[in-house]
């Protein structure tokens, strides 16, 4: 495995503590984000309202773990000033959680949609699509937090290479639905419901694209957003 | 405690320096090192480094303790004369000129490339009088007049003339730690070098006499080359434009600040300035 | 920790306790050497006291001197001359004026050998006293008139002994006696100041003797020395230590310094009478060689002193100097030498003071002689405060006891205002 960052070995042993303890509780919050990811897709698309319920509640606990993580980088910050890659750690950390916690509210807000489905007794199962989508989205993010364990730059690549993938399977629904409203202008609230859930897990995609670039930022000191993949590709290589 | 003062116990040998990395050029160049070697008597403590010091920058040379950097630094305006068993190779150059020409006075040398240093280091003398001490040996001043206005724009550069200006012939070592630095950055520019050398000219001092001095060092760059040793790494990171890393005689490492400090590219680097020991 | 040494504590003391324990004895052990200091700082203090008290009480003597007025009758026929121009010539037989005058007084006397007494009542110097008063005053001449001369060192010694008056004392019988007890009685007999004693060179009579010849062959002596070793150390010892490579020549250098400082005194003489008096054959028992001797033997301490100060001098100075472009000499004598200057100062005083109670070296270059006469420059022959205190300790005329303890004070005395000139100069290196 590629991985020439070394985030042990301090001096000071409470600094390693302390670090460690930053990238464990981020790994936990990808852990929670992940599932309910996992989650609100699930109850949308088996339109099982009590996890969805569950989905919408948990998105505190996302939260909540946001607001610990960005309290512990703060101590980092004023008590070590770290410098070079505990720097880029830091940085990528603060900036992770940012995008985690849009993750969760997009996850959130799949299971919100599902409640309003399933309100009105429809149901997103019969979108294949859909379902394709969001099984990539939620395996792209699984995979992304463990580049981020693992400091694997090159997972992390392929992984912003793919997100135009997603953007073209978001089209491909987009357009299916388009057409389904123009088929049936009753189906349009619908339509635009699962657009949405559509929407979001094209967002959270996104995200994990971005937290692909912080590990990239993190493990080779590279600032490669809005940047194109042959650009990064040469960037690297150099 | 762990024993700093062998950095080799703190850095494991496995790492070698093959050769600098980054970029030592700088494309308008005040002072240009090539092949530097240095020796106490046998030991080397130089080992072929070659670099620039940009003009109206400031250039830090970080490091641990026994590095090397200060012996760099006193070859650049050859205060390692004084040393007996200092043996200085290569190639070093002010503005083209060999400084280690035969022909080339020290004395001269050093009213071009002046020196502060890490105690402050006042004479025991007025004031006035460690102001006025340089331009008066060089003869930079034909009349009393003439003298004043240098002592007096020298301690105004310092930032150091409102708190003294009442007190000219107050003894020098009568001031804070801070104002005697000031003082010695004054005393330094009385002579109107080209070239400031600083050997960790706050490493006595409290953070806020270090702030003063660190804004001392921007004002003056804009008039003159700096180079200064430091082992404080924020320091380092504050002043300079450039930073040198230096590693049991060599250079490990050389580039702007600005990537030295969030993406070094030697693994001592990164080692010596996220704190680990290898 | 606490938490473990609790539990344990039933077993063994806690680290609190063992230090308490230990600090007893260590408070104990610094109490006893802070007595044992007092103890020594005062046991040398009394005996310097006694020391003082003891030359001060001998000396006293020393410094006062008792006269006699004896009628003086100048007729001419005494005096075998009777115009003021012999008198201005020197012309005249005082002594015999002087014994008549006193065979006057004391009409009974009339054996030879109380006569011969009588007259050694007064100073051999009273005949030149009687002269030097007549030429002074010629208008006396053929006529009586008081005069006040010394009395014989015995009788002043006896007199100083203030005994009850007409019994006999040590060199005086019971005739001398009774015609002091005369004398007394008849208030003819004062106890002035003795001003000679600053103002005399040395003498065989003690109630002539001086230090001046001494005290002026000191200052000369030392000031040779000071002239000579001072320049010499200091330039030496900067050269050594901020100049000189270090190689085997200046570790040879240096450890001959060290070994000179070592050299018994008295070959230094040896040296000066070989070198200096027989091969460059300047005069003896002058100053000027005495100088040069001291010289050598003093600069060994100026240069060690002056080296040790030099190097205590922080190196930063140097530094601050070279950076800002001084050259070597310039930081040397700009900013190395006025820093050295309160260190090297009392290494000159330790060697001046040494060499101020130096005798041993000049012994052999002939400057421990009986030289009467003040020495009017560094080439005339004159002797020093340490040789003359050795001569006159050497005397068997009891009133030299005294003038010993005497010039023991004023050679503590030289000495003390030789250190306060260094520490004065001291004071003022110091406050820059």
């Amino acid at each position: 495995m590629e991985n020439d960052l070394n985030l042990n070995h301090h001096i000071s042993k409470r600094f390693n503590e302390e670090l460690e303890e930053a990238r464990s509780q981020v790994l936990k919050m990808g852990g929670l984000v992940e599932q309910q990811v996992r989650e609100g897709l699930k109850a949308l698309l088996d339109a099982d309202t009590e996890l969805a319920k569950k989905v919408v509640q948990d998105d505190v606990r996302v939260n909540a773990m946001e607001v610990n993580i960005d309290e512990t980088c703060t101590q980092i910050l004023a008590r070590r000033q770290p410098a070079a890659s505990d720097l880029r750690l830091m940085i990528s950390i603060i900036k992770t959680i940012t995008d985690l916690e849009r993750i969760g509210d997009e996850a959130a807000k799949l299971g919100k949609n599902a409640l309003k489905l399933t309100d009105d007794g429809k149901s997103a199962r019969q979108l294949v699509e859909l379902r394709h989508l969001g099984d990539h989205v939620s395996e792209t993010l699984n995979r992304a937090l463990t580049a981020y364990a693992r400091l694997d730059v090159s997972t992390a690549i392929e992984i912003i290479e793919n997100d135009q993938v997603i953007d073209e399977e978001f089209d491909n629904i987009s357009r299916l639905l388009i057409t389904k409203m123009m088929e049936d202008p009753r189906e349009i609230k619908n339509a635009l419901r699962i657009s949405w859930c559509a929407r979001a897990l094209e967002r959270i995609g996104d995200h994990t694209k971005n937290i692909c670039e912080y590990i990239v930022y993190l493990v080779k000191g590279k600032d490669v957003r809005h940047t194109s993949f042959e650009e990064i590709k040469r960037q690297l290589e150099d | 405690m762990i024993d700093l003062s062998s950095s080799e116990s703190l850095v494991s040998d496995e790492i070698k320096i093959k050769e600098t990395v980054g970029d030592i050029f700088a494309d308008d160049a005040k002072m240009s090192m090539r092949n530097v070697n240095v020796f106490y008597d046998e030991k080397q403590a130089i080992k072929n480094v070659s670099l620039d010091l940009a003009r109206n920058q400031v250039t830090a040379l970080i490091g641990p303790s026994g590095c090397g950097k200060s012996t760099f630094l006193r070859c650049l305006n050859r205060m390692n004369d004084t040393i007996p068993i200092c043996r200085v190779e290569g190639e070093l150059k002010l503005e083209g000129d060999n400084i280690y020409a035969k022909n080339l006075d020290p004395v001269l040398l050093r009213a071009r490339v002046g020196m502060v240093f890490q105690k402050p280091n006042p004479f025991p003398k007025s004031i006035y009088d460690n102001v006025a001490y340089g331009p008066k040996i060089h003869g930079l001043a034909t009349n009393k007049a003439e003298l004043d206005e240098i002592v007096v724009s020298s301690l105004q550069k310092a930032g150091l003339f409102n708190e003294v200006k009442d007190r000219l012939e107050a003894p020098g070592t009568g001031l804070s730690g801070g104002q005697q630095q000031r003082l010695c950055i004054a005393r330094t520019i009385a002579v109107s070098p080209e070239v400031i050398l600083m050997d960790e000219p706050a490493s006595a001092l409290d953070p806020i006499a270090t702030a003063v001095i660190e804004e001392l060092i921007d004002e003056l760059k804009e008039k003159y080359t700096i180079a200064i040793v430091t082992h404080s790494m924020q320091q380092a990171a504050r002043v300079s434009q450039t930073t040198a890393y230096f590693h049991m005689g060599q250079l490990v490492e050389m580039g702007k600040t600005d990537q030295i400090f969030t993406n070094p590219t030697h693994e001592l680097t990164e080692n010596y300035i996220t704190g680990r020991f290898g | 920790m606490t938490s473990s040494n609790n539990t344990a504590q039933s077993v063994e003391l806690t680290t609190t306790e063992k230090v308490a324990f230990s600090l007893k004895k260590r408070h104990r052990k610094e109490r006893n050497f802070r007595w044992a200091g007092k103890l020594a700082v005062s046991f040398g203090f009394l005996l310097v006291v006694i020391l003082l008290t003891d030359i001060f009480l001998k000396a006293r003597p020393a410094f006062h001197q008792n006269w006699v007025t004896i009628e003086i009758d100048y007729r001419a026929e005494w005096l075998g001359v009777d115009s003021a121009e012999a008198v201005a010539q020197g012309e005249g037989n005082y002594r015999s004026v002087l014994r008549k005058s006193l065979y006057q007084m004391f009409p009974e006397v009339k054996n030879r050998r109380a006569k011969r007494e009588l007259a050694k009542i007064v100073s051999t110097n009273a005949e030149f006293a009687i002269q030097d008063f007549l030429k002074e005053n010629p208008e006396n001449i053929g006529k009586s008139t008081q005069v006040r001369v010394r009395l014989d060192d015995d009788i002043d010694s006896y007199l100083k002994d203030e005994p009850e008056l007409g019994s006999i004392g040590p060199r005086i019988n019971e005739r001398q006696a009774k015609w002091i007890q005369r004398l007394v009685e008849d208030g003819r007999v004062e106890k002035l100041w003795n001003t000679e004693f600053f103002s005399n060179g040395d003498s065989r009579d003690p109630e002539l003797a001086g230090v001046k010849g001494a005290l002026t062959g000191t200052l000369l002596t030392m000031l040779v020395t000071l002239i000579l070793s001072f320049p010499l150390g200091v330039a030496a010892a900067l050269y050594l230590e901020e100049f000189a490579p270090r190689n085997r020549w200046t570790d040879i250098i240096e450890v001959n310094i060290n070994n000179l400082a070592a050299v018994p005194s008295i070959i230094f003489g040896l040296l000066g009478l070989a070198v200096i008096i027989n091969m460059f054959g300047l005069p003896r028992s002058a100053p000027l060689v005495g100088g040069i001797v001291l010289t050598l033997m003093t600069l060994p301490t100026i240069i060690i002193a002056s080296r040790a100060s030099i190097k205590a001098v922080p190196p930063s100075i140097r530094e601050a100097a070279l950076g800002l472009g001084a050259s070597k000499m310039q930081t040397a004598f700009g900013h190395v030498l006025p820093m050295a200057m309160p260190g090297i100062l009392t290494g000159t005083i330790i060697g001046m003071a040494q060499a101020l109670g130096e005798t041993a070296p000049l012994l052999m270059i002939g400057m421990v002689a009986f030289i009467v006469d003040v020495p009017g420059g560094v080439t005339d022959a004159a002797t020093v405060l340490p040789v003359q205190i050795y001569l006159w300790a050497d005397s068997p005329e009891r009133a030299f006891l005294a003038k010993t303890s005497a010039a023991i004070l004023v050679l503590l005395s030289f000495l003390l205002v030789m250190n306060s000139c260094a520490a004065l100069l001291r004071k003022k290196f110091e406050k820059n």
